[in-house]
Parts: structure tokens; sequence; C-alpha cells
């Protein structure tokens, strides 16, 4: 089959959402809550706030840009070597991405239903059909990714049962926990919405109409921030707030609680479904991965290196196997992020706009 | 033959399963009631249906641990299959150990991914093992009679639903305190009865439970009530036969609202509610002076019954209506978590009720 290696606006939005939402989400109400207690909502409302500012100048950077991938940017704005070595960190740091989630969502399943399968057992069934789509064109993981959006439904479908009995006054009352502890929530706030820099790396295969069909995807951004927000209040008005602290997964907490005619145990139905939630982030963290390997070592194309990228997952990720060893990993791509995310592509902008007018 | 190699990582990938669960390998238990003893140590009770259906017998199993989880293991020593509390129904908490802070006691059952949160939880006036190794005539197998009981009880809004997740969260929040049906046995009729609710203070039981006809009126002030919800009164002395001077009512509609208020700090309670008479034996009931009548006694009535209840709840520190709750998210200048408990008792709590006569049925 002959398929273009491009995609279009919406395509980029579900690419967007499904890097953004993976295993985090059924974490983040209780990561944001044990800073920022029951004004954790508040504590998201910031971040999201910000993170649009951020995707907006992501936005204006990748369309005065041109159609250059950020990794060409990258070259041009640090000279060739300079810059070479710059996206070896990078390809460095998705790797260590897609470990830190490939690890924490073995976490949940093999804690939650897989007891007795063994770990890399899992991995290998969940990286497995990762590296095979990962392979092909970047419009097939688009296409996979807005095929597996149609999911995010359900989970707001099921959530919905929450409000037969909602308990609204455990969130006020609002602010009541004081500007600092709010402030203190914004980093697993940000934390969590962290996948929207996929806009730097997947908007370069957007072609044609770019600036009416790029604006399409900023708001995948959006999209996800209201998601989030109704997941957070969603537990918040379930659970009281010192509860959703000692609850590492609310969200999955509160399906188990539910019950219906046929169904009971609905967490573990709806597990199933989030697998394949979880297994899209891997593979457009994987994508980028690859990709940056690909430019660091002048690679035609990206297929072998995903191989390899996915074999060094496997066997990195055997090595964090308690609970503390995972949540240690996680902090440091709480920092790594900033730096990757933020600091970097601000640099690399401005160096960028200098070296273009020194040019003219 | 190419084609079928594809075939070989199948075998692999789809050949059996590390963590499958089979029905023959386990015993479901459908309710379990756990005490604690003299020394510390939990008896835990179980209640399995026996895999053949027109066996009228139980498995029953009363097993002492040191933990609830300890208990659980114990048992497994004694039975053919593998205990499992996948299913469980219905959980009762004996008397002995309700007087303690609960949560500890219960922490494994939402610790354990395998258990399910929906269980009905309840308590007894006596121990749990007791109670569930008591004759019981039921048309149900005794493993499912317990839930049974509690459901039918809150169709009629005599108990709420409280499962083991929305007791959990009760046992969280500081600013509301639990209740829990309370289960007794009756000895003449073979069968166990829900007896109303029982108050907790900080966790603990207060040896104070509200009788059936006071759980209907605390479950309309917490805006709990099921579909049914009726009350009788004596409305008047003298008639003949006796049943005349009773009237019954049914509850249509009814919304509570708990407002707390500063200068002096205090509690407003204000119910609103829908009534249709369903039983008056001496009728006539067309002229609007006579609904005004019965407007008034009802109005009067349901406050006496609410004062009593707040009367009672304030005596044992029980703040189950959650105005703790309240305070903290309205007034956070008059929440206290530690000092709570005496705040309660000693506050002013007043309650106004107006009632709405919206029918009487198909006759006058």
């Amino acid at each position: 089959m002959n398929e273009k290696n491009e995609i279009s606006g919406w395509q980029l939005f579900f690419l967007i959402v499904q890097t953004q939402i993976g295993v985090g989400a059924l974490s983040m109400p209780a990561d944001i809550s044990i800073e920022s207690g029951h004004d954790a909502w508040i504590s998201l409302v910031i971040a999201g706030v910000l993170m649009q500012i951020l995707i907006l100048f992501y936005f204006w950077m990748m369309t005065t840009a041109g159609d250059m991938s950020y990794f060409d940017i990258t070259k041009k704005a640090f000279g060739k070597i300079a810059g070479r070595c710059l996206i070896a960190l990078y390809s460095i740091y998705f790797i260590y991405v897609v470990i830190v989630s490939n690890i924490s969502f073995i976490k949940v399943i093999s804690e939650w239903i897989y007891m007795d399968t063994p770990r890399w057992v899992l991995m290998i069934l969940f990286l497995l059909p990762a590296v095979y789509l990962v392979r092909g064109h970047v419009s097939t993981i688009a296409r996979f990714s807005m095929l597996v959006s149609f999911f995010l439904p359900i989970l707001v479908f099921i959530l919905l049962f929450v409000y037969t009995q909602p308990e609204f006054l455990y969130l006020l009352p609002v602010g009541g926990e004081g500007i600092e502890n709010i402030l203190k929530g914004l980093r697993p706030a940000l934390f969590a919405l962290l996948g929207f820099e996929a806009f730097l790396y997947f908007s370069s295969y957007v072609k044609k109409d770019r600036k009416k069909e790029l604006k399409k995807a900023t708001y995948a951004t959006l999209f996800v921030f209201i998601f989030y927000l109704f997941l957070i209040i969603t537990t918040q008005v379930f659970f009281y707030v010192d509860e959703i602290k000692i609850i590492p997964y609310p969200v999955l907490y509160i399906m188990k609680a539910l019950s219906f005619v046929i169904v009971d145990r609905v967490d573990l139905l709806f597990l199933t479904f989030w697998m394949v939630i979880a297994a899209t982030s891997l593979m457009n963290y994987l994508f980028i991965s690859s990709q940056a390997v690909r430019d660091v070592f002048l690679l035609k194309d990206h297929s072998n290196a995903v191989v390899i990228i996915a074999l060094l997952v496997l066997f990195i990720s055997s090595i964090p196997t308690t609970k503390t060893d995972v949540k240690e990993w996680t902090n440091v791509l709480l920092y790594l992020s900033v730096v990757f995310t933020i600091f970097l592509p601000f640099i690399t902008f401005i160096l960028f706009r200098l070296r273009r007018r020194i040019e003219k | 033959m190419k084609k079928y190699l594809y075939l070989l990582p199948a075998i692999i990938l789809l050949s059996g399963c590390w963590d499958q669960n089979l029905l023959k390998d386990v015993q479901l238990v459908y309710t379990v009631g756990w005490d604690q003893n003299e020394d510390g140590s939990v008896t835990s009770t179980a209640l399995a249906p026996p895999i053949d259906q027109t066996v009228e017998h139980v498995n029953r199993l009363t097993i002492e641990g040191n933990t609830l989880r300890d208990a659980r293991y114990n048992m497994d020593v004694y039975v053919a299959e593998h205990i499992d509390f996948a299913k469980l129904q219905a959980g009762i908490v004996g008397i002995d150990m309700a007087r303690d802070k609960l949560y500890p006691f219960l922490d494994v059952l939402y610790r354990n991914p395998k258990n399910h949160l929906n269980a009905r939880i309840a308590m007894t006036n006596t121990s749990a093992a007791e109670l569930l190794s008591s004759k019981i005539d039921s048309q149900r197998n005794q493993s499912e009679y317990f839930s049974g009981l509690l459901e039918s009880s809150e169709l009629t809004s005599v108990v709420p639903n409280i499962s083991l997740q929305r007791a959990c969260t009760i046992l969280f929040d500081p600013g509301t305190d639990l209740y829990l049906p309370y289960i007794t046995y009756e000895k003449d009729m073979l069968r166990a009865k829900v007896s109303g609710i029982g108050l907790f203070s900080k966790q603990k039981y207060t040896d104070v439970y509200l009788n059936e006809d006071q759980s209907v009126i605390f479950n309309i002030l917490n805006n709990e009530t099921s579909t049914i919800v009726t009350l009788t009164k004596r409305i008047t002395d003298g008639k003949e036969p006796e049943v005349s001077n009773w009237v019954s009512v049914n509850i249509e509609k009814s919304k509570t609202d708990i407002k707390i208020k500063e200068n002096p700090f205090r509690a407003e309670i204000t119910l609103k509610a829908d009534i249709t008479i369903s039983e008056y034996g001496p009728d006539h009931l067309q002229s609007e002076k006579k609904l005004n009548e019965f407007k008034a006694f009802w109005e009067k009535e349901l406050k006496k019954d609410i004062d009593e209840i707040l009367e009672i709840t304030q005596e044992v520190e029980s703040d189950v209506l959650g105005i703790g709750k309240r305070t903290a998210a309205f007034k956070p200048a008059y929440w206290d978590e530690e000092r709570w408990h005496d705040i309660y008792r000693d506050m002013e709590i007043t309650s106004k009720v107006s009632v709405k006569m919206i029918g009487t049925g198909i006759i006058d």
C-alpha cells in the first residue's frame, strides 16, 4: 500500500490527546491531592492555563519555522554538531519516558489484575504491538490514536454514576488549602498534563494548510485539560480527601465500588480498555524517540531504531522492581521534563530566530 | 507451509493464563461476620452457598486469627477450595468490634484488589458469629439472606445503603460519623431483623441506636430515602375501633437543608415534605379545614421526631448528619477537628418543618 507520510490537523489532535492520556490519568487525582488537598482541581486549572499558553507558543514557533521538523530547527539553531548532541540527549530523554510509562503501566496491571503473570511477559505483550505499529508511517499511529480515542467516552459514561450520590461539600471551602499548597500541586498537575510536547514532534508531518490545521491541534490540550478536570472533580466528590491520598489509583478505585445490574467490578473490564489507551501513549513516545535516534545517527528510516529502542526499554524496565523504585524513576522524569518541554524549546527557538536574522 | 509458521507464536501467546481463577477451585463467600475477641484477636465467620442449589445446607466456618486476613488464611486449611471474597454481598460487624476503632479491622478489604466494595455492611447487637449461626427461616439460602434483608429494609427507607466503600469514605471524614444498619435476632420468629441504625462516634459504636421509626426520619434528614417512605402516627384518642385513631402517610418528596449560621454558631435544619394520606379509617378528608389540621399535625409530629433524634445524637456525640462536614466547608473558622465532638454536643441545632398535603389516594 502506498501511504503518504503525512497527517491532517485532526489526526494531530488525536495524536496529542493520546500521548497525553496514559496511565497517569488513573493516578493523577491522587498525585495532585497529596500536595494540594481538596483544592487539587485549582492546581489543575492553573496548570492547564499555563500549558495552554505554552502550546500557543509552540504553535507560533512551528508556524514561523515553515515545515521544518523540530529536530531540524534544533540543528539549525545550535549548528550541526552541537545540534546532533542535543538530539542525542533528546533521544535518551524520550527513551526514558518510554521506560517510565512502560513500568508504571506494568505496575498498575500487575497489582490490579495480573498478580501471577511474570512482569517480563506483560512487558513483551505490551511492547510487541507497539513496535509493530510504530515501525510504519506516522499516519498509521495517527489513525490508531484516533480509533482508540473512542474509548474515552466510556470512562466518562462509567464515572457519571458517581453523580447519583455526589458530595460536593468535599470541594469546599474553595481555596481553603492555601495558596502555597495549591502552587505545590502545580508540579504533579503539570506532570499529569505532560505529552503536549508531542505537538513539536508531530506537527512537521502536517503538510497542507499548515496554519489552519495546526490550530485544530492546539485544541487537543484543551480537550485533555477538560477531561482531566472532570476526572479530578469526580474523584473529589466521591472520596474524602484523606482517602484519596492513600489510594494511588482513585479513578480505578471508584469503579471497584460501583455495581451495575449485570456487571460487578467494572474496573477489571475497564482496565482492559485502558491498556490500549496506555499503549498508544507509549507508542507515540516510542515513535518520537525513534525519530530522534534516526536524526542522531543519520539513518535512512526509523524502523530499525524502533526495534533496538524497544529491546533497550525491555531490559532497562526490568531493573526497577519495588514500588519505591518506580516512584523514584518517575520523580526523575518530573525534573527532566521541565528541561526538555519548557526550557530547551525556548532556547532553541530564540537561537533559531537569532540565526535567521544574522543570515538575512 | 510458510503461511502456517505465523501460527507458531500464537501457540505460545494464546495458551492459558497465569491469573485464571476457576469457579470450581474457589469457595465464594457471600456473607461474612467479623468479631473481636477479648484478647484482641478476631473471629471471622463465613457463609458460602452450597454448589448444589437444591441442598439447603450452607457452608459455615468460624475461624480465629490475629487479623481478618490472617483468619481468612486460617480458613483455607478447612476447605477443599480456595476461600474467595470477590463476590461478597454483606459484611456484619459484631458488637465488640464495633465498639472499637473500626477502620484498622477493615483495612484488608480496601487493600486487596480482589475484593469488591459494593457489598453492604451492617452491625449486630451480639457477636456476628452468633447471629450468622442462628437458625433462620428464610426462602433464600442463608448465605444470601442478610444482604436481602438489608436490601428490603432499604426499600422501605428504614436503613440507607451503606456499602463498604461508603463506610470507608465516612470513616475517613472527620466531619461525619458512621452509622450502620443495626441487625438483631428475633428468637420467636426465627429471623433476623433490621432494628434501626447504630450510631458511631469517632469510629466507635456509642451503644445507642435509632429504632425503626426514628431511622426513617433520620433517612429523611439525610436525604437518603428510597421509593417507599411511610409513617404512621396516632392522631386522635377514643375513636372506635382503635385503628381509626391512626393515620398513615406516604412522603412522596422530601428535601432537607442544613444551614450553618454564625453569631451564635448554630445549625438550622429545614425539612420540606410532600405528603399523601395512604390510610385513614374515618375518611371524609374533603374539607380544606380538615386537611389543614392534618398538615399542622404532621408538622408538629415531624418536628418533635427530628428534635428527638438531634437530642440523641448530640448526647452521644455522634455527628451522623455531617454538620461538621458542612462547618468545615462553609464556616471553616468554626471548624476544629480535634474538638469537634465537644462542639457538636453543645451546639444549638434548630429545626423547621413545612408539610404540603398533596393527595389522599383515590378516595377522599
